[in-house]
């Protein structure tokens, strides 16, 4: 049988391979393109167009802010042998969710699912939002969901998932209450 | 965790094991046979035992009972007395792969249940694992490792770096991969209860040529399959399985295309998703192909060829795609969803008025569509 790469085991390894530091709870830039405002201490590793923040640990909940994605990028990398969808500009907001969903898809979830997608104001700028649920290569659930735009051809992007009993439902609010203080710069 | 107790438990049982392996022939298990308690046997089934606990409340085991019911009751006409001893769980995954632990716990792909173009097709695949377990091929495989190699580097190549229970399955069935021999074995114990439980045995070969032809369509063909690292010389078995179909009149005739259609029907989508996020569009055009000439419900095949052109989304694809969703459509049983398909490629394409047709055609045959204010979005953004 083919193992398949899990998430959870990418995110551990991302974990361990890069230093985490601390996010206080006041504004903060994501990769220069717009702000959000914490409400609560988070963990952060930053990686080239996005950043993880987790409080209890990115393999029980995170949120993943991407910015300024442009044609070709990726969401993650897996290893070689695993093609990854890749963003395109000209995609409409039913495409973004389809790219998310597959990419999550590949990286070794099951039963994923994007539902209830619809318009929402990222900042003060028109994009889209969706929500997610899937299971882990644990058989794990997750619920998740997602908020972006495309400004100037570039996609930016939240993600928010965790584990369905306990974590996720933990810092919803605190997402909601987040995804409400986004400020495009 | 979850993946620290698998491995923990499969370090405990490795001790176990080790402690009292055992030498000597090995007969076939009889039905309803349990090994006795101080048996390396009884260490594996053990081990496995375990594990099942958590397989039972795994996201990815697919519970529909109607599914498993089909399965169950294929697995019980290939041979009714050792049905109560094997416990089959379906797992989604798009891959072609199955797999027997010594416990009697068979694990099938929901990629399996996609592929076998009929009841026969599906039996030729259980009978070949219920083999396994008949003849005890884990136990043969584990003495022959444990006469070469210590236990407990077999345990920690096993367990080593292991996410999950599924995983620790894989890894057990990397390890314990049967010989060349074993697998003959089971080919032929598994195409005589085909020919003697009623099935008709020529669909056995036809299940590898699929395949074969599925491999050689593939984007990525060095790559190869679950299957095919585990299960080799596929053109060779093939051949084989053909020519044993062939040495007796005596023989099955049940084909069952209709209600393996039929079964099946209710799932095909979600797992035609799977596949298709393999993103293999070679493969998964010969797999449309092949269902296609199988005779399953071509509304839903036809989108899906035009989903695969979208996503490939190179040369003339953006045509093709709109030339398979128009021909779904022609079809009767095409998914809503082709409408909102075809109303993104009409879109992209520049032709606002086809793409504001096939949206309103997708609300209308959709009416609690999950992202009615997003295509109503849309068509505002059209006007
Ligand atoms: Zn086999």
């Amino acid at each position: 049988m083919k193992r398949p790469i899990a998430i959870l085991a990418m995110l551990a390894v991302l974990g361990g391979c890069a230093a985490y530091s601390l996010v206080d709870a006041k504004q903060q830039t994501i990769g220069g393109t717009y702000t959000v405002e914490p409400g609560i201490q988070w963990s952060k590793i930053t990686d080239d167009k996005v950043e993880v923040w987790t409080v209890d640990g990115a393999s029980l909940e995170a949120i993943r802010f991407y910015s300024g994605m442009e044609a070709g990028d990726r969401l993650f990398t897996v290893s070689k042998d695993v093609k990854l969808p890749t963003y395109d500009p000209a995609m409409k907001a039913s495409e973004v969710m389809e790219f998310v969903v597959d990419s999550i898809a590949r990286g070794g979830a099951g039963n994923v699912e994007g539902t209830a997608l619809r318009p929402a104001q990222f900042g003060t700028v028109p994009g889209f939002r969706f929500d997610l649920s899937y299971t882990s290569s644990d058989g794990l659930w997750f619920d998740g969901l997602a908020i972006g735009a495309t400004i100037d051809g570039k996609l930016h992007l939240i993600v928010y998932a965790g584990a369905r009993q306990h974590y996720f439902p933990k810092y919803r609010d605190e997402v909601e209450r987040m995804i409400g203080t986004i400020e495009t710069t | 965790m979850t993946s620290a107790r698998a491995t923990s438990l499969l370090a405990a049982a490795a001790l176990f094991v080790a402690s009292c392996a055992q030498t000597g022939n090995i007969q076939k298990i009889e039905p309803g046979e349990r090994p006795t308690i101080e048996s390396d046997e009884a260490g594996l089934w053990m081990q496995m035992d375990r594990v099942e606990e958590d397989l039972q409340t795994s996201g990815k085991v697919v519970t529909d009972p109607d599914l498993n019911a089909y399965v169950r009751e294929i697995l019980c006409q290939l041979d009714t007395s050792y049905c109560a001893d094997v416990r089959t769980y379906i797992v989604r995954n798009a891959d072609f792969n199955a797999s027997m632990a010594p416990n009697g716990v068979m694990i099938v792909w929901t990629g399996i249940i996609l592929r076998a173009q009929n009841e026969a097709q599906l039996a030729s695949v259980l009978g070949h694992e219920l083999a396994h377990y008949i003849d005890r091929h884990s136990l043969k495989r584990w003495r022959e490792i444990r006469s070469t190699t210590d236990a407990a580097v077999f345990f920690t190549f096993a367990t080593g770096g292991i996410v999950g229970i599924l995983a620790g399955f894989a890894a057990y069935d990397s390890i314990m991969s049967f010989s060349r021999d074993m697998e003959r074995e089971a080919d032929t114990r598994g195409l005589t209860m085909m020919r003697e439980s009623g099935f008709d045995p020529r669909e056995s070969a036809k299940i590898w040529q699929q395949l074969i032809e599925e491999r050689d369509a593939s984007d990525e063909p060095e790559k190869k399959s679950a299957f095919f690292s585990t299960h080799p010389a596929a053109k060779e078995r093939s051949e084989t399985l053909a020519k044993l179909a062939e040495e007796t009149d005596n023989t099955g005739t049940t084909i069952g295309r209709e209600r393996h259609a039929a079964v099946t029907a209710p799932f095909r989508r979600d797992w035609l998703l799977d596949e298709l996020r393999q993103r293999d569009y070679g493969r998964f055009e010969v797999l449309l192909n092949q269902l296609i000439e199988a005779g399953m419900e071509d509304g839903e095949l036809l989108f899906y060829r035009g989903e695969m052109h979208r996503l490939r989304g190179e040369d003339d694809d953006a045509e093709k795609a709109i030339a398979a969703y128009t021909a779904a459509t022609g079809s009767g049983n095409a998914p809503a969803e082709t409408y909102r398909s075809l109303g993104l490629m009409q879109w992209s394409a520049g032709r606002t008025t086809e793409a504001r047709a096939a949206f309103e055609t997708y609300l209308a045959a959709q009416q609690d569509a999950e992202d009615r204010a997003m295509i109503e979005h849309y068509l505002q953004q059209m006007q």
